[in-house]
């Protein structure tokens, strides 16, 4: 027959358990770090050996150790009953087993410190049009770094697929390295594998890798494991980035930056033109207006001396017309009274001339008793211009006669 | 001229333009220099075609392909 227990009365009773066995209360355990955190002024730590991991918490802080790491870890294991879990209390930590390969590691990064292969590294260039991505072609790492340039920048890019684990990924990364080089095609290079273990990110940490990243003429980004996983890869490049997505970030925001960069000059440049518009045309409007009114000014001047010239110019001209007009009237009444006078006088005249003529008419002389005569139609003056039996015509006052000369005789 | 001498002239050109003693007309000359300026840094910019190759070393061989994403 099972007894009935409550949670805490079981728990409770496991954590006595725990208490009663001697062994757990000092033991030493070494696994490989797979987590590792510090929160609450305490530090937590998960370690793993094969399929079996054990969580950790140590009291206090402690400096950050790396993922992957193996350890020795000291202390007691005990039972928490309000969490129903167990934890290793740790009271010392050790490198342990290939804790020797961290030793080794960090003998090769102290001499490859020495040698300069961490200075002077090439930073991203100002401009890129072309990256080479060093990664596995096969892994989800590509396609997050794919996502992250396409959505942002137009960008060739030029993936150089290698293995970025096990045996030859070392020997294919710092190849790739150095043909990307040899081609010298690219402006810059990301090499890039998601996260893993200590030992997967070895072959990063590989000297060959780590010199032929130091030797690289093109800038590179090593975005190598998590953000707290440090390689030598990511010591010999010019940039680290925490994650593959953060590479591909930092590429898309050189030439965000310089389209940030080109965008305020035309914004500025604008803004000066327009500013250094609106002055001229304020300036304009000014003189403008300053012409105008002086014009206007000027104008109104010009005009009422102007209406004063003409006025008087105006009265001038009534002045003199109206003398004008008088002289004529009196040169036209003198030149009528001209005009009657000799007029009178013509008539005056007429009339005596007409009496000279009337008193000095052939006619009036025939009258009394006169006659003319013709010889053939001509008038004879003299006796000598007829000769004897010409026939003549004897003209008288009131008819002419037809005769004949019988006889002359000149006196 | 290399990009970024374009571009750091179009920077100087802007500044310049900022000046608020230039004249008028110095300032709209400088401006359509910037704007050529403009002109060619963009260019340069979308110089790229945004092609993905994936690139495989076999035999010491380089063999390129398109990258199916």
């Amino acid at each position: 027959m099972p007894k009935t227990l409550s949670v805490s009365q079981l728990n409770n009773y496991i954590k006595g358990v725990f208490l009663d066995e001697i062994l757990l209360h000092n033991i030493e355990v070494f696994g490989e770090i797979t987590e590792f955190n510090i929160s609450g002024g305490n530090t937590f730590i998960t370690v793993r050996e094969g399929d079996c991991v054990l969580p950790c918490i140590k009291f206090g802080l402690h400096e950050n150790l790396p993922i992957g790491m193996k350890v020795l870890l000291s202390g007691a294991v005990t039972f928490y009953e309000k969490g129903g879990r167990v934890s290793f209390n740790v009271r010392v930590i050790k490198p342990y087993g290939e804790g020797e390969d961290f030793l080794r590691l960090k003998k090769l990064k102290e001499r490859l410190c020495a040698e300069g292969l961490f200075e002077n590294r090439p930073e991203l260039p100002p401009k890129i049009s072309s990256v080479a991505v060093v990664t596995s072609a096969s892994g989800a790492v590509i396609h997050d770094i794919l996502g992250i340039l396409k959505d942002r920048i137009k960008i060739d890019v030029y993936i150089f697929d290698v293995r970025v684990q096990g045996e030859d990924a070392e020997k294919e990364i710092a190849s790739a390295v150095k043909t990307i080089n040899s081609l010298n095609n690219v402006d810059c290079i990301i090499i890039a594998r998601g996260g893993g273990a200590f030992v997967d990110l070895n072959v990063f940490n590989a000297e060959s890798v780590a010199r032929a990243v130091a030797q690289s003429a093109i800038p590179i980004i090593s975005a190598v494991g998590h953000e707290t996983d440090y390689t030598l890869c990511d010591l010999c490049a010019g940039v680290r980035a925490g994650t593959p997505s953060i590479a591909a970030e930092l590429v898309a925001s050189v030439n965000d930056a310089l389209y940030a960069r080109i965008e305020h000059c035309i914004r500025n440049m604008n803004k000066a033109v327009s500013d250094k518009l609106i002055g001229a045309e304020r300036r304009l409007y000014r003189t403008c207006h300053f012409i105008s009114v002086t014009s206007e000014r000027r104008i109104m001047s010009s005009y009422n001396a102007v209406k004063r010239i003409s006025e008087r110019m105006s009265a001038i001209i009534d002045t003199k017309l109206e003398s004008a007009q008088s002289d004529v009237l009196r040169s036209v009444k003198a030149v009528n009274d001209n005009i009657e006078k000799l007029a009178e006088d013509k008539s005056r005249r007429y009339g005596e001339t007409d009496k000279k003529l009337e008193m000095l008419s052939p006619l009036k002389i025939l009258s009394k008793g006169y006659a003319r005569i013709k010889k053939q139609g001509k008038n004879i003056f003299k006796a000598a211009e007829i000769s004897e039996s010409d026939e003549i015509s004897i003209v008288m006052s009131d008819g002419v006669l037809g005769a004949k000369v019988k006889n002359k005789k000149m006196l | 001229m290399e990009f970024e001498k374009k571009l750091d002239n179009l920077e100087k050109i802007t500044t310049r333009l900022e000046d608020k003693d230039l004249s008028l007309e110095e300032g709209i000359k400088l401006y359509e220099e910037g704007l050529a300026l403009t002109k060619e840094c963009l260019k340069s910019l979308s110089e790229s075609r945004g092609k993905i190759v994936l690139i495989r070393k076999e035999m010491d061989k380089l063999t390129e392909e398109p990258f199916n994403n």
